[in-house]
């Protein structure tokens, strides 16, 4: 009865409204703008020529549904402008008789003419955009051995036996440490669940916030009990409550969702861990101005260290200090579930230690610490 | 009567009072931003300018066919200026290299995989693993990898079988055929390693622009600043409506109360962000300008959120948000059309330009900065009548 006021009590105040609406609206934000698929590399393309190989290719890059954005110029200098002026990461100009290059290439010889991949510094970048050009026309090389091997032979070979072999044309395929089947998500909404463990993090401070401003107003008085740490902990799950939903409808709207048996209860035992984590910095720290003056160094801390933008491989060992980097990891893999939740015991064990640790010596301590 | 100068004096002093802690604030900020430094120099998206990808393979080391392909992998193939080849014994080895950041991602090559390659059937798939959690660049990277070494495959593959059925429909016995798509796929396996003979590179250079170095330094510098104006919460805290009810009557009216605290906020992330900048980092950007714009976005927001947490939260997801999309993390290429045009015209787009074309944007600069004192100023208006 006492949790559902306490629930009443925070649907009325504007601070925590407006703390559960402002993700919801990045989301919707996010979402509505990243209705197309982000690219990792945009590529201007310029196919000179009209013949076979020229074609076939035109084709594949058309057909093409890779993260890489194809975008085809009308003319070499239009492409090498587009280059210049960063339009495009890289540009590629293929020789009008593309067909003589690779049938240059089927007898192993070095071609006289050669496509240009145009870049503005040299990279590895340039690297990966010649792989996947390679790859785009090795299929007309590799057809045009297979017919000049044939035709030594005395075979009538022609290009429709080649094409008629329907092999799958993915034989490697992502796969998660769990086993899980992997769900597509756009590349520009791939922060998102980052964002929201973020502020799973700042709903735990604004929920000390909370808990330090009743318990300033002596609302407390009114609800004692020999079990401390399980009162505040359920008065931290109601601060809770609205959030996990939205964070669920999120992860779900975006399409990042995994599966219930993962998700929640990764979602929980996080939550877990950011109360408790909140409720150790509130009795360290002791007032509402402390906690605000801390947060912003915190976040931003958290952010970095966690994968939500960028992974920081280098610094593994302080990551595992940090509760959303645990969360983040367990998605697909069960080993940082299994960290998660040692994390969350060693968390509990502090905040029990610091509670019972007498008044005196907590007062102490925060002085030496402040 | 208050006068305006008395004001500012009196901010100036009261943001004086507060440096130690902001001080503290920004050194565990300037930290902070070092790190992230640190990754993206050595992130996927600035490795794919400058450093290899280190790819883990997990198969048996009895397999002569096996250690003959990573051989040719790593001293013959093209894609050895790109990738770094590790070799593991199992998986578990792997999947700890994995989780402690050795390697971008690991390829498990399965008995039953090289089987179905010996018999050209493609029934069997070759997984790649290449993180833990959500996927990131690095396995959309390994795609674009994954789909160019199965064009390759998939292709010589196609003309092995298309090579072996033309033989055996005209007749030719079982122990003809063999040797000679051996000797075709020795062919193929030619022209595999020799293809990048068909592509020459050329370079332009970054005369008009910017290196891609130059990118990140001035993104992430832009991006210190930024977070510089969240170090200064304190300066927010605990102001009372009637404070500014009692100014206004003293005849220091709104625009006045909020340029008499815009100017300390603004003079102290100059004096930061200069100290970190300009001395610890090195950088010779003139960032006063910048910091203006990123002072005023801030100030609006801390004026217009009412709530300590809401404020951290309103400003860390604008912030975060506007940063994400205006390409200070990974390049402009990552994003569609329609985010790189907005990206490029918010705030943190349009510093980003000044920073990177000078004057042509300071018009910009200085209109944003206009309109986010004016917000700030029409709240402090709606507080005073209130």
């Amino acid at each position: 009865m006492r949790y559902l006021l306490l629930l009443k009590r925070l649907l009325r105040k504007k601070s925590y409204i407006v703390m559960l609406l402002l993700v919801p609206i990045l989301f919707f934000v996010l979402k509505g703008v990243a209705q197309e698929n982000g690219h990792i590399m945009a590529v201007g393309v310029y196919v000179a020529g009209e013949d076979d190989s020229s074609k076939m290719l035109r084709e594949s890059l058309g057909e093409s549904e890779s993260s890489i954005q194809y975008v085809s110029y009308e003319s070499e200098d239009e492409l090498r402008k587009a280059v210049a002026n960063k339009t495009i990461d890289e540009g590629w100009i293929t020789p009008f008789d593309l067909d003589g290059l690779v049938e240059g290439m089927a007898v192993s010889s070095i071609p006289s003419e050669k496509i240009k991949v145009v870049v503005r510094e040299n990279g590895l970048s340039h690297l990966l955009g010649k792989e996947i050009l390679c790859s785009k026309v090795y299929p007309a090389v590799a057809k045009q051995l297979y017919l000049n091997y044939a035709a030594a032979l005395g075979l009538n070979a022609d290009d429709k036996n080649f094409d008629s072999f329907g092999l799958s044309n993915s034989l490697f395929e992502m796969g998660y440490l769990d086993q899980e089947e992997v769900s597509d998500t756009s590349l520009i909404l791939m922060p998102l669940r980052g964002i929201l463990a973020v502020w799973l993090l700042l709903c735990g401070i604004a929920a000390s916030m909370y808990y330090i401003e009743d318990r300033n107003n002596k609302i407390f008085i009114w609800w004692k009990t020999r079990f401390t740490f399980l009162r505040d902990l359920g008065y931290y799950g109601v601060v809770f409550l609205m959030p996990t939903i939205i964070t669920i409808a999120g992860l779900i709207y975006s399409g990042s969702f995994t599966t219930v048996l993962r998700e929640i209860p990764a979602l929980l035992l996080y939550e877990v861990a950011v109360i408790l984590l909140a409720m150790l910095l509130r009795m360290v720290l002791g007032s509402i101005k402390n906690l605000g003056i801390l947060t912003p160094d915190l976040i931003i801390v958290v952010t970095i260290l966690s994968p939500v933008f960028i992974d920081l491989k280098e610094a593994r060992q302080v990551q595992r200090f940090c509760p959303t980097f645990h969360y983040l990891s367990s998605i697909h893999d069960t080993y940082y579930l299994k960290t998660l939740f040692i994390y969350t015991v060693l968390l509990g064990c502090l905040v029990v230690l610091f509670l019972k640790l007498p008044v005196k010596v907590r007062q102490v301590f925060k002085a030496h610490l402040l | 009567m208050i006068k305006f100068g008395d004001y500012f004096l009196a901010q100036l002093k009261r943001i004086v009072k507060l440096l130690p802690g902001i001080v503290v604030m920004v050194v565990i900020v300037a930290l902070a931003v070092a790190g992230i430094s640190k990754a993206i120099l050595s992130s996927d998206s600035y490795k794919e300018q400058h450093m290899k990808y280190k790819l883990g393979i997990v198969g048996s080391t009895e397999d002569d066919m096996l250690t003959m392909g990573v051989d040719l992998l790593k001293n013959n193939d093209e894609s050895r200026f790109m990738l770094d080849i590790v070799r593991f014994d199992d998986a578990e080895e792997a999947n700890a290299a994995l989780r402690a950041g050795d390697i971008s991602a690991y390829v498990l090559i399965t008995d039953e995989f090289v089987d179905s390659l010996n018999a050209l059937s493609n029934d069997v798939n070759l997984e790649y693993f290449a993180t833990s959690g959500q996927r990131g660049i690095t396995s959309v990277m390994m795609d674009e990898l994954a789909d160019i070494a199965s064009n390759l495959v998939v292709s010589s593959e196609k003309g092995l079988l298309a090579l072996e059925q033309e033989m055996k429909n005209a007749g030719y016995p079982a122990e003809a055929i063999n040797p000679q798509v051996d000797r075709a796929l020795l062919l193929y396996v030619g022209v595999m390693l020799a293809r990048g003979d068909m592509v020459e590179v050329q370079e332009l250079g970054v005369s008009d622009g910017l290196s891609t170095e130059e990118y990140y330094k001035i993104s992430l510098s832009l991006f210190f600043m930024l977070l510089l104006t969240f170090c200064s919460i304190s300066f927010f805290l605990r102001r009372r409506k009637a404070g500014y009810q009692f100014l206004a009557a003293k005849g220091l009216g709104p625009a006045g109360q909020v340029l008499g605290e815009f100017l300390p906020y603004y003079l102290l992330n100059l004096f930061c962000g200069e100290i970190v900048i300009g001395y610890v980092i090195k950088d010779r950007f003139n960032i006063a300008v910048a910091t203006v714009l990123f002072s005023a976005l801030g100030f609006a927001i801390f004026e217009v959120v009412s709530g300590v947490i809401n404020k951290i939260l309103a400003a860390f997801i604008l912030y975060m948000g506007m940063s994400y999309i205006s390409g200070y993390f990974y390049p402009r290429s990552f994003f569609t059309d329609v985010l790189q045009v907005i990206g490029r015209y918010l705030p943190t787009g349009v510093a980003f330009s000044y920073m990177e074309q000078g004057e042509g944007s300071l018009m910009m600069v200085l209109g944003y900065t206009v309109v986010f004192l004016l917000i700030a100023m029409l709240f402090r208006v709606h507080r005073i009548r209130q």
